[in-house]
């Protein structure tokens, strides 16, 4: 389906390697650690064709693939189909951007062109707060399409294209170019040898104290989070001298801007997702394949030539749901993508796979209706962290989605008893 | 590009002032303590003890924070940081004992308490450079083009521009991205001798070259301190690893700057804005970048705070390339002209999108045309209706315009007398036709609703929950025309309401196709471009339409304006603001409706001159957050 370039993908499989042994045969100490823990959520926009979706149960607690599930192919095994899962949050918000930005966070968006943006903190970023101490880069956000200034129904397209959230008001900025994610994972300017840096950082810093002082209230709220990132960029550049030399990696044939066809640019963001993994330079990623009410022409899968999000809107009529669902099918297969990607790298006995839960998902059901309910849901991996891939499960009706996000934090080891509107886990 | 007149500040005060202030901006509660500490002794209430005290209390209190200190700091700043994290649910720690609901709600009530009404409710949120504005500021300070925007973090647009503050938010990879940049541009720098010469003019006490970049970069005098910090770090520099490096040094520390990436404007009480601030915003507006040295040399006498003056310096400005710069950063988001440069027809159906840079076209043509009417101060009505348009050979060829001479290169601009009234206005436009079709056909409901967001502003309010589905019915299969179907759909009376409005504008339009090209027919089927308008009054094509709209000037002038203004002061505007958009409304139709008349409007308006919306602080308080009110009394 996707056309890459070979040369490429070895290169990234060798830099994945080189980054990995260091780490494994030299660094690691001597009593052997718990394996790392790892959370991967993609998101992918416009909802799903219920009809070429929903799996039926096979009788003994798996499921039978449907037009678009059999994009697993032979990894069915490893994914687990949760049904009937609901964000009862955004039943009540008008059009797309009212459900993907609280798809993570179980709140409730304030509706605003701009002003007071508010959410909550979504779960990968509970997740970062645990994982995310042991790695160089505590979490990484990755999606394909830049924001454009537009607003839809009175919500602002900030909503449409964040689902990582920092804090309510704080959507986190997204990587959109594979190369400059791979280099803040491994090289980067910022953690080079750079011997001004420090007084350069100094002085910003004055400088942000400086104009802190005459600004309103509000407006100092930024410049914290400024200085913040100050920090954090230095605990980054400190992390990244204890490990192995990154610059050492030949990145040299990752394309330097966005890749001009999105299969291919889904792709990378797949490679680099598994470089990050599979060298432990972060263990919480999430990727958003495209902004939420996407009209990506998918004519490069064959009978979909126009635009997702009108096909999304199929009224019913074969000719705009046949390549709904293929479309539909295509994002499964790029899932799977994923899921074989991670079940090539081994931790000991195991597979990065099988201690990391990975999970695809959208924030509607049908796109015609903008139905909240019953969302499409896989959820990959995680043998080793007791998810029991392969199995169907079907909660009852608008079973709140906050659950299934509370049994991955607490299988990935953040210590909370509650999350959104859950108060137990899902399993 | 020389820089402005120097005037150097007053000396700064004493060396233990700048301390004690710059204690005071860290926010730590150290710097507090003895203002408070006789409040820090008194008992705490018992959540906060049971909740923050293990770690927040004390001599060395965690993160520098301390819970009494900040119950009783009187400016509410540490309260509301602990509010933050709180309802944020940073703190307490997840390892930690979690409040239960009922005890969080009451942590929050206690600290809601201390906070005082929002002093800047209604105001503009602190603005960052938008790329495109950053590139050119890079190009403006160094005489070249060295900034690559891609390196830049994603704008976040809010109310439909690129550069408003209020979603601008940093996380870590943001700065870091500003860092990476400003390196960036700092090796371009070093490799160009003449950018180079800026930070270090030959001839040119370091001090004082130094301070002619700073001034220009932070938009206002530097203080000595600030100069001598830089003229330390380039010596410094200078010493380890030579001139490129010190040079480089400083660049960098002047673009991840904040104050270089954000423009600040003080909090005052009145919401007045500086002479600095106020020409950083003309600057923004009318050059897209940094104020030029006439602004510098206006903003030194203060004339600036006088409406006259602001409108004398934006002719000047429009005069001096402002109106590309208008077209290319306000036209292009009010209208939306950039969606064009993406926007995909299925070239299969459409294979002439291929032709000879047809999107750029689109694109050039559009920001062309604004700007030909801001240039030669036309009417703004021309944008719904004229006798002329602009294309270039591509376009003349595609638009059918042609008059028979040889195909010229796409280069070859020219302005073209219309004959009909089919092309006049932005509604003639390819980047306004292309982008509201769907890759196969096109959509009178994009185009009517296009007209009203955009040209009214009067968007037509969501379609309920279930909207976009047609009722399950065969007749509506291929047989039907769009044009068909949509009217099947309006007799579904949860729909009728408002595509009665949004659909005639759209079937109005009917007659230009996917690519923006007239037709007369689609598959076969004369077009039909009549409607009904609510009212019972036909609209029959796109001159009709254009009468329609010139009808509603007004309507169309207040959308013109409001647009510009939220663009220029950077905030929304509220209802308070109302009054003084209409006195503006009316002042553009007093003067024929001239392009200088929509300009001189918005800078001379208090709504651009101020950061303060009309009705005072707590008038503009936003509904959907009522600001905390300050218990005047000690409650415990």
């Amino acid at each position: 389906m996707t056309t890459f370039d070979p040369n490429r993908r070895q290169l990234l499989r060798g830099a994945g390697a080189m980054i990995c042994l260091p780490w494994l045969e030299t660094l690691a100490p001597r009593r052997a650690p718990a394996p790392p823990r790892r959370l991967c959520v993609v998101v992918m926009p416009n909802g799903v064709l219920p009809e070429a979706w929903n799996p039926q149960a096979d009788g003994h607690g798996g499921w039978q693939p449907s037009f678009a599930l059999a994009g697993l192919g032979d990894l069915a095994g490893e994914v687990t189909v949760c049904r009937h899962l609901a964000n009862r949050q955004s039943f009540d918000g008008d059009g797309h951007y009212a459900k993907v930005a609280p798809l993570l966070t179980g709140r409730k968006i304030r509706r605003t062109g701009g002003r007071e943006l508010w959410n909550g903190v979504s779960m990968d970023q509970i997740a970062a707060r645990t994982l995310g101490r042991h790695t160089p880069v505590p979490s990484l956000e990755l999606a394909c399409d830049p924001i454009y200034p537009v607003e839809d129904m009175g919500y602002s397209t900030l909503y449409g294209g964040h689902i990582a959230w920092a804090a309510p008001d704080q959507p986190l900025a997204r990587e959109l170019v594979p190369r400059r994610a791979f280099d803040r994972l491994f090289r980067s300017a910022a953690t080079q040898f750079d011997p001004a840096r420090q007084s350069v950082l100094d002085l910003v810093r004055d400088d942000t104290a400086r104009l802190r002082r005459t600004l309103s209230r509000s407006d100092q709220g930024r410049l914290d989070d400024f200085a913040a990132a100050i920090r954090a960029l230095e605990l980054r550049i400190a992390a990244a001298e204890q490990r192995p030399d990154g610059a050492a990696l030949a990145a040299g044939e990752l394309p330097s801007g966005i890749p001009a066809d999105y299969p291919s640019h889904v792709g990378l963001m797949f490679d680099v997702i598994e470089l990050a993994f599979a060298s432990d330079a972060t263990r919480v990623v999430t990727f958003l394949m495209a902004n939420e009410v996407s009209g990506r022409n998918f004519a490069f899968v064959d009978g979909c030539a126009g635009g997702f999000h009108e096909f999304s809107h199929h009224e019913g009529r074969a000719d705009k749901q046949e390549p709904y669902r293929r479309i539909n099918r295509w994002h499964v297969e790029q899932f799977r993508g994923l899921l074989e990607r991670l079940a090539r790298h081994r931790v000991g006995d195991d597979r990065v796979l099988d201690h990391t839960a990975v999970v695809l998902a959208s924030a509607m059901k049908d796109g015609n209706a903008h139905s909240p309910h019953d969302l499409p849901i896989l959820l990959g991996g995680g043998r080793q962290l007791g998810l029991s891939p392969g199995r169907l499960v079907a909660a009852p009706r608008d079973t709140p989605l906050c659950r299934l996000w509370l049994t991955l934090l607490q299988r990935v080891g953040a210590p909370v008893d509650s999350f959104g509107d859950a108060d137990r886990p899902l399993f | 590009m020389p820089a402005a007149p120097r005037s150097r500040p007053a000396a700064p005060p004493a060396p233990h002032r700048w301390l004690a202030l710059a204690l005071a901006i860290a926010g730590s509660t150290a710097a507090l303590s003895s203002q408070v500490a006789e409040a820090a002794h008194r008992p705490l209430p018992g959540l906060f003890e049971q909740y923050c005290a293990e770690c927040h209390l004390g001599k060395q209190p965690d993160g520098d924070f301390a819970i009494d200190v900040a119950l009783a700091d009187p400016s509410g700043a540490l309260a509301e940081r602990a509010l933050r994290r709180l309802r944020s649910r940073t703190m307490p720690p997840p390892e930690a004992s979690q409040p239960s609901r009922a005890e969080r709600r009451e942590l929050q009530t206690r600290l809601a308490e201390r906070l005082p009404v929002p002093a800047d409710a209604g105001a503009p949120r602190l603005r960052r450079l938008a790329r495109p504005e950053y590139r050119q500021a890079v190009r403006d300070l160094f005489g070249a083009d060295l900034a690559d925007p891609t390196l830049l973090p994603d704008d976040a647009p809010t109310y439909g521009f690129d550069n408003l503050g209020d979603g601008a938010n940093v996380s870590p990879l943001v700065f870091e991205q500003y860092l990476d940049a400003a390196t960036a541009v700092a090796t371009a720098v070093v490799g160009d001798p003449t950018a180079a010469a800026v930070v270090q003019r030959a001839g040119t006490p370091l001090a004082d070259s130094l301070a002619m970049l700073l001034d220009r970069a932070f938009r206002q005098p530097v203080g000595a301190d600030d100069l001598d910090a830089r003229v330390r770090l380039y010596h410094a520099e200078l010493q380890r690893a030579g001139r490129d490096a010190a040079i480089a040094a400083v660049v960098r520390s002047v673009l991840a700057s904040p104050r270089f990436l954000y423009r600040g404007e003080a909090d005052r009480q009145d919401g007045r804005l500086s002479s600095h601030e106020l020409a950083t915003r003309l600057a923004f507006l009318l050059r897209g970048s940094l104020p030029d040295a006439g602004l510098h040399a206006a903003a030194a006498t203060g004339a600036l705070h006088e409406p006259g003056e602001r409108q004398r310096q934006a002719r000047r400005l429009l005069a001096a390339g402002g109106a590309e710069v208008l077209a290319r950063r306000f036209a292009a988001q009010w209208l939306g002209f950039d969606a064009v440069l993406s926007h995909n027809a299925d070239f299969r159906r459409y294979p002439e999108i291929w032709n000879h840079g047809l999107r750029p076209a689109f694109h050039d043509q559009a920001l062309r045309f604004f700007a030909v009417i801001a240039a030669e101060d036309r009417s703004v009505l021309e944008l719904l209706d004229s006798d002329w348009t602009l294309a270039n050979g591509t376009l003349r060829k595609h638009y059918g315009l042609g008059d028979g001479r040889p195909e010229p290169g796409p280069g070859d601009w020219q302005r073209i007398a219309l004959r009909d009234r089919h092309r006049g206005g932005v509604l003639g436009l390819g980047a306004m036709l292309m982008p509201s079709s769907y890759p196969l056909r096109t959509s009178p409901v994009l185009r009517g609703k296009w007209i009203l967001d955009r040209l009214l502003d009067t968007p037509p309010p969501p379609p309920p929950p279930n909207a976009g589905i047609l009722p399950a019915d065969d007749q509506l299969g291929d047989g039907l025309t769009p044009r068909q179907r949509l009217e099947r759909h309006r007799r579904d009376r949860s729909c009728a309401g408002c595509h009665a409005q949004i659909d005639p504008l759209g079937f109005a339009l009917e007659n230009f196709d996917v690519l923006g090209r007239w037709r007369e027919a689609s598959g076969g089927v004369a077009i039909d471009a009549t409607a009904e308008l609510p009212d019972g009054s036909t609209l029959a094509g796109p001159a009709a339409l254009r009468d329609a709209l010139l009808a509603r000037a007004d309507d169309f002038v207040r959308a013109f304006v409001r647009q510009l203004l939220v663009y220029a002061a950077g905030r929304p505007l509220l209802p308070a603001d109302e009054p003084e958009l209409l006195r503006l409304v009316a002042h553009v139709e007093r003067h024929e409706y001239r392009f200088s008349a929509v300009l001189d409007a918005v800078v001379g308006s208090p709504i651009f001159a101020s950061r303060q919306p009309p009705g005072g602080r707590a008038a503009a308080a936003p509904s959907e957050a009522p600001p905390p009110t300050r218990r005047g009394d000690q409650p415990r």
